[in-house]
């Protein structure tokens, strides 16, 4: 048979819970069906008590109507007895409608036995009443007066003992009824109390149970861990043979109790410089495991290293030693080489310094000479300007040449006008003197005037043959300047030509100038540092003379140093070949 | 000496010889000549027998003319045979490009017009030169052996190798020859 400890904690907290529960509802049950057999008596009773009611009422009706009926025989007056006969009607349906509710009540079979006499008692009674209402009308007293006393008093009491014993037998009927209802609360009640205090004994029996099951060997659990965290590595856990949640953590702690007992004494082995230990990781997550097992491999690794290290280190040891001897006669050479050096150096730096002096100068007069290539590049800049004048002015005195030729030529054929005026003239101051000689003695004086004309166009004559030389000398002096003014212009062409490749040989130069200004500039810049880089290294020159005495020094103690060293390399070894691997 | 000293000596020269008194002939009548140059000679004619002169024109050529008849032109509506003096003497030289007319015509009462020529004829002249008078001492008579077929038709030689062309005897022949 399985235990309880066998059962696991979801389990058992599902079955004391769905115990609890039932319990519960047990008790909601109960409650209930006590109330409603409670509201059931009390229905009962509310039925009796309006029966009861119903009864009272219908007897006073009844004792009304009789009442009226005698004031109707007093009364002569017709219509103070159509009133009381409407009042009369009035309780007649009342009545009715009080014998209609009794049946409907229902009740034993007494009662309905007894309703239905009344019933009877009643039509009998209202037929009667009727007959009664009409002899009032009529006046009849006396057998009004007969009727009333004899047969519907019969029926009257008759009707009024049917309703007290109905009335009774109702108030009975209620009496019981209470009593029934306070007998179902008792037992409710009882009932009641009965199922709590069986709820209560479960639950509390249930919260031990629970308790002394888990939370025990949970506590035990967690004293374990508390230990393990303050480093206490041999703890031991009583083994439960439980199969539950609790059992399984129980066994896993153990687990890693003895897992964490085997690390530390892994660790205690390494301790005593023992790197033999093997781990091996649990499984692939086992990160600790994982990490020893490098750890260790790695402090092989090392220890081996450092061994090998440690003899490298014996041997090399003993080659420094020899080494430094050397180098201390080494570093004596190299302070005399340092202190030519050094004298050397200062010898280059008086070069540097002229060096200096001279870009200066060459940068200065770079300078001047871009300036005097502006210079010049503005000059060109006027003398094309000059030159495209010039050329313009040209062209005008070749214009004004042409139109001087052909003036010229105008002269002369205004000359050869003049000559051919002047032979007609001639001609005709020779006709003139035929015909004065024709005339004869009178015609004498008129020869003479002939004369005269004729050596007027000879002079005219010889004028325009001396204008026409002269004319031919200008035209041939117009040729000229003509073909003067056509060179003078090629010249000019030629000239503006010239002005432009000056003015572009001049910009190139300019350019030419200004970068050579600036190299020149740079130039000096350049040696000015190189100066203060000459000083620099003549400091640092200085400076190594003094560092290599030092060295010298240094080097000396280093020779001394090194056969310590030696010493310790011997021990460094005796010491790494301690540990096991 | 300035061109203006040189006129003003002219017109001084000029005034003078005006103001002279006129000089009568020593002996014999003073003749009036036109003087005229042909092929780079001064000819003179009598002045008596020049009807005018006038400038070189267009002349026609007349077919079946003698060779000296250069062409007929036409002076102001009258039509005139135009002679080349040149040509007729045979001294052909260079000739300017505009030459000049003198118009010859035959005294009223002489052999010329007893021939029945019309009388009027026009020669070539290179240019007209001018009036001059020259006495009939001043005209030498032509070198002895000057008497070939043209020697008929000059009358001597003046002052400034000018030679006297018979204007007359020319129209004569000329008349003849039309005749």
């Amino acid at each position: 048979m399985k235990s309880i400890t066998d059962i696991s904690i979801k389990s058992k907290l599902l079955l004391s819970f769905g115990l609890m529960t039932v319990f519960t509802a047990a008790v909601i049950a109960t409650a209930f069906s006590g109330i409603a057999a409670l509201r059931s008596t009390l229905d009962l009773r509310e039925r009796d008590h309006s029966a009861i009611v119903n009864l009272l009422q219908l007897r006073s009706n009844l004792n009304r109507i009789r009442g009226q009926m005698l004031e109707m025989s007093l009364l002569k007056d017709r219509t103070e007895q159509e009133k009381l006969a409407a009042a009369t009607g009035q309780h007649v349906n009342e009545i009715k409608q009080g014998i209609a509710a009794a049946a409907a009540a229902g009740g034993g079979e007494k009662a309905v036995v007894e309703t239905s006499e009344m019933r009877m008692q009643w039509e009998a009674y209202e037929r009667t009443l009727e007959e009664e209402i009409k002899l009032a009308r009529l006046g009849k007293t006396a057998e009004l007066m007969a009727v009333a006393q004899g047969v519907q008093k019969e029926r009257y009491e008759r009707i009024r003992s049917l309703a007290l014993q109905m009335a009774d037998e109702a108030e009975d009927e209620m009496k019981k009824s209470t009593r029934l209802s306070r007998e179902s609360a008792a037992a409710a009640v009882r009932l009641f109390l009965l199922t709590g205090i069986a709820a209560l004994f479960t639950g509390l029996l249930t919260a031990l149970l629970l308790t002394g099951n888990i939370v025990g060997p949970l506590a035990a659990i967690a004293a374990a861990a508390e230990a393990i965290s303050k480093g206490e590595m041999a703890v031991e856990l009583p083994s439960a043979a439980r199969e539950d949640e609790v059992g399984a953590l129980a066994k896993s702690f153990s687990r890693m109790s003895a897992y964490l007992r085997a690390m530390t004494e892994a660790a205690e082995q390494i301790g005593g410089r023992d790197f033999r230990t093997e781990i091996k990781p649990v499984s692939e997550k086992d990160l600790l495991g994982n990490a020893f097992s490098a750890m260790t491999a790695n402090l092989r690794g090392m220890t081996r290293d450092i061994q090998n290290a440690t003899q490298v280190l014996a041997s090399s040891t003993g080659q420094m030693a020899a080494s430094t001897t050397e180098t201390a006669s080494t570093v004596a050479e190299i302070a005399t080489a340092v202190s030519q050096t050094t004298a050397t150096v200062e010898e280059v730096k008086q070069t540097a310094q002229l060096s200096s002096q001279k870009s200066r100068q060459v940068s200065d007069s770079s300078q001047r000479a871009a300036q005097v290539a502006q210079d010049g590049q503005k000059a060109v800049e006027d003398v094309r300007t000059g030159m495209g004048q010039i050329k313009e002015q040209v062209e005008s005195i070749a214009k004004n040449i042409v139109r001087l030729s052909e003036q010229s030529q105008t002269i002369g054929e205004i000359t050869s006008t003049v000559g051919d005026l002047a032979e007609q003239s001639n001609l005709l101051a020779v006709n003139a003197a035929i015909e004065a000689a024709k005339a004869g003695e009178q015609g004498r004086g008129f020869a003479v005037v002939a004369q005269e004309v004729k050596t007027l166009a000879d002079q005219s004559k010889n004028a325009t043959s001396q204008v026409r030389g002269i004319l031919g000398e200008v035209q041939k002096a117009i040729s000229a300047a003509v073909m003067a003014t056509e060179q003078g212009g090629r010249a000019v062409e030629a000239g503006v030509n010239q002005s432009a490749a000056a003015g572009a040989a001049i910009t190139t130069l300019a350019g030419s100038a200004a970068e050579a200004s600036q190299a020149a500039a740079q130039v000096a810049a350049s040696s000015q540092q190189q100066l203060a880089g000459m000083d620099q290294l003549a400091q640092a020159m200085e400076n190594i003379k003094t560092a290599t005495g030092q060295n010298a020094t240094a080097s000396r103690q280093t020779e001394a140093s090194t056969k310590d060293l030696q010493q310790l390399g011997q021990k460094l070894r005796h010491l790494a070949e301690q540990y096991k691997i | 000496m300035t061109e203006a000293e040189k006129d003003r000596e002219t017109l001084k020269k000029r005034a003078e010889a005006m103001a002279a008194p006129e000089e009568k002939p020593a002996a014999g009548e003073r003749a009036e000549f036109l003087e005229f140059r042909l092929a780079g000679e001064r000819y003179a004619v009598e002045l008596a027998l020049v009807r005018e002169v006038c400038a070189g024109r267009e002349l026609t050529r007349i077919p079946g003319a003698p060779p000296f008849i250069a062409g007929v032109a036409n002076i102001r509506g009258q039509i005139l045979p135009v002679a080349d003096l040149a040509l007729f003497f045979g001294i052909r030289a260079e000739a300017p490009e505009r030459r000049e007319l003198v118009i010859l015509r035959a005294r009223a009462a002489g052999p010329a017009r007893e021939a029945g020529g019309a009388g009027e004829l026009a020669v070539l002249a290179d240019a007209v030169l001018g009036v001059s008078s020259l006495a009939p001492e001043e005209i030498q008579p032509p070198p002895p052996g000057f008497t070939g077929i043209y020697g008929q038709y000059l009358g001597g030689i003046a002052a400034r190798d000018t030679i006297i062309f018979l204007a007359d005897r020319f129209l004569e022949s000329t008349a003849a020859g039309a005749n």
